[in-house]
């Protein structure tokens, strides 16, 4: 008799999948339940020109990426660490147009991701709601006629992203996966999307689930891999299991001026390889990692986290962030 | 969101104690802010509060506790349904709502109710507002159109999130920490949230909520003082506008909040103290 196939795979084969190129969507909402160590794998990947898909608010998880090179294109209304401040490595990307921002709103964002969810074409919006800038610099944002009354109205495409990258406090090894806290807008998100990738802090039985069907949040049927990680949404907060670690944020993005992103690391050296193109490394420095990234030049910080971190997040490889360890560099 | 700014005088800073009613209860610009918005609100109204909008939550809280036992809100993307809550929570977006709250309304579903128009109320802020109402939380500009060495904004912002969606809600209360010539100016570079002439629902009322004033909007659609918060003068608000702003004669002053206000929202509302102290938004200190 043929066994029900599970589906944990580790962090490496999971990402291993996304081709570069990809368009994916990134679970969580704000500094909530972002999947930090999917998106670090990204980078350590080396994955490119990938269109980033948010949630309705979303920071470091696709900062960092921006940060790395990674990201071609972003379709998100808002990029930002709340309290903590701006999120500096969009914020330069966005300004120098190093990379291309889909302006949109949070109804370019949630309608077009259900019209993808239903597998409609578009999705059609009051003609008000086009008395925005956004419709004026965004061609995305189309008119058409409602055949049924004849007056105008504003279309959103579809959203339909390749992958979506969620994180869940649980899942069982069939990737029946269930948010403790919040699940924000991970269910559309995962509807929406083509494959679906869900790091989970704890794996639990499928005894578990069963025994409480209406806990689950995203069901098995939609998500193909699951990445069972303790910690694998640090340093945003997996609720109820961990908090935010704002210090991370704090210090991987700061705001104050004399601690700028772009400016050298002291004990960091420019990249060996010298050709210019894009490498990030590790930096191992009193009480915490520092990834860093060079840019056609000058290093930059993308992220900064505690030293424990590297223990805690023993990703195949060794080495602790998303940055490889590169030659000659401390540890 | 909202940068501090040099020109704004340090006794206006969030950390500045005003005077209650009483004469002998100082408060801060928080406090103010949450107080005020609980007054904006009507007994039965249906809010959601965004992100980074602490104040709004705390005010709708107090709203429950004071005037309004039949208002009903959201709380950020938890979708937490009037979650009762004795402290102001670090992120309106913490599962902690969910804990206390007595349904959850899946962020999912708010999508459907803004665009519906089912909220009554919607708070907003941004980077600049101009005269007009319009609101801009994209990026200070001008805009150019992406292409090679093209610096697309001079200060890139977070972006517009939901704001393309307030005018779906039948009252709008736009409010900034900080009324700076910045923040207020002559037109927005972006606009996100279009201005008081474009309301979809019957009301469409568009209020300013500063750290200085309140403020509406004339029959032409421009901004104009309703009253000023106590201790600010007409001139001072003037200057921290960066485009012509009509102050009526004998213009009020904000009542201020009341001894019972100020004590349900320490004692029930904000325990912790957050907007008192001004630390969570004033990260330079208030």
């Amino acid at each position: 008799m043929m066994r029900r196939a599970e589906k944990v795979v580790t962090l490496s084969e999971a990402v291993r999948r996304i081709e570069d190129g990809s368009t994916i969507a990134i679970g969580g909402l704000s500094y909530f339940n972002a999947p930090m160590a999917l998106v670090r794998e990204l980078i350590r990947q080396r994955k490119r020109a990938l269109t980033v898909i948010t949630a309705a608010v979303t920071g470091i998880q696709v900062d960092m990426l921006i940060g790395a090179g990674c990201v071609r294109r972003l379709i998100s209304p808002y990029v930002g660490m709340e309290e903590l401040g701006a999120a500096p490595n969009f914020r330069r990307a966005a300004e120098s147009g190093e990379i291309e921002v889909c302006e949109i709103g949070e109804a370019f964002l949630a309608f077009g991701l259900k019209a993808g969810a239903a597998g409609a074409p578009f999705f059609a919006l009051p003609r008000a709601l086009a008395a925005t800038d956004l419709v004026r610099v965004n061609p995305e944002y189309r008119f058409t006629r409602d055949p049924f009354t004849g007056e105008e109205v504003l279309c959103v495409p579809a959203l339909a992203p390749e992958w979506a990258l969620l994180h869940a406090q649980q899942s069982d090894p069939f990737g029946n996966a269930r948010h403790l806290g919040s699940a924000y807008m991970d269910a559309l998100l995962a509807r929406a999307a083509r494959r679906v990738i869900v790091s989970c802090d704890e794996l639990v039985p499928h005894e578990a689930v069963r025994a409480e069907p209406q806990s689950t949040t995203v069901p098995s049927v939609l998500v193909d891999l699951v990445v069972p990680l303790y910690g694998s949404a640090h340093p945003t907060a997996s609720e109820p299991f961990y908090d935010v670690d704002r210090e991370h944020l704090r210090r991987g993005h700061p705001t104050r001026s004399r601690d700028r992103v772009g400016t050298p690391l002291s004990g960091a050296q420019p990249d060996a390889r010298g050709d210019g193109s894009v490498s990030r490394g590790v930096c191992v420095f009193s009480g915490g990692v520092r990834i860093w990234g060079s840019h056609g030049g000058g290093l930059r910080v993308v992220a900064w986290g505690p030293r424990s971190w590297e223990r805690e997040h023993t990703f195949e490889g060794g080495g602790g962030g998303c940055g490889r360890k590169l030659k000659g560099y401390p540890t | 969101m909202v940068e501090s700014s040099k020109d704004t005088p340090r006794d206006l800073k969030g950390g500045h104690r005003s005077r209650s009613a009483a004469g002998d209860e100082p408060y801060s610009v928080g406090e103010l802010l949450a107080v005020l918005f609980s007054r904006f609100v009507t007994d039965g109204d249906f809010v959601g509060v965004g992100t980074g909008c602490w104040e709004v939550a705390a005010g709708l809280r107090l709203a429950q506790l004071t005037h309004a036992p039949n208002l009903s809100f959201t709380m950020g993307g938890t979708g937490a349904l009037n979650p009762e809550l004795e402290e102001v929570l670090p992120s309106v977006n913490s599962a902690r709502a969910v804990s206390r709250a007595e349904a959850v309304v899946r962020l999912d579903d708010l999508f459907d109710l803004e665009l519906k128009g089912a909220f009554d109320v919607m708070f907003l802020s941004g980077l600049q507002i101009d005269r007009y109402g319009n609101v801009n939380l994209v990026g200070l500009g001008p805009w150019s159109a992406p292409g090679e060495g093209v610096k697309t904004w001079r200060v890139r912002g977070p972006g517009s999130v939901g704001l393309e969606l307030a005018p779906r809600a039948r009252r709008r209360v736009a409010f900034f920490r900080r009324h700076t010539r910045q923040v207020f100016v002559e037109r927005v570079d972006f606009i996100s949230a279009p201005g008081y002439a474009h309301s979809l629902m019957a009301d469409g009322s568009l209020w300013v909520v500063t750290n200085l004033a309140v403020m509406n909007f004339d029959a032409e659609g421009r901004v104009r003082v309703v009253s000023l918060h106590p201790g600010v003068t007409s001139e001072q608000v003037r200057e921290h506008t960066g485009f012509e702003l009509s102050v009526p004669e004998n213009v009020p002053t904000t009542p201020p909040p009341t001894p019972e206000e100020l004590m349900l929202l320490r004692t029930r509302v904000d325990c912790r103290g957050l907007l008192r102290s001004g630390d969570l938004w004033g990260r330079r200190g208030g």
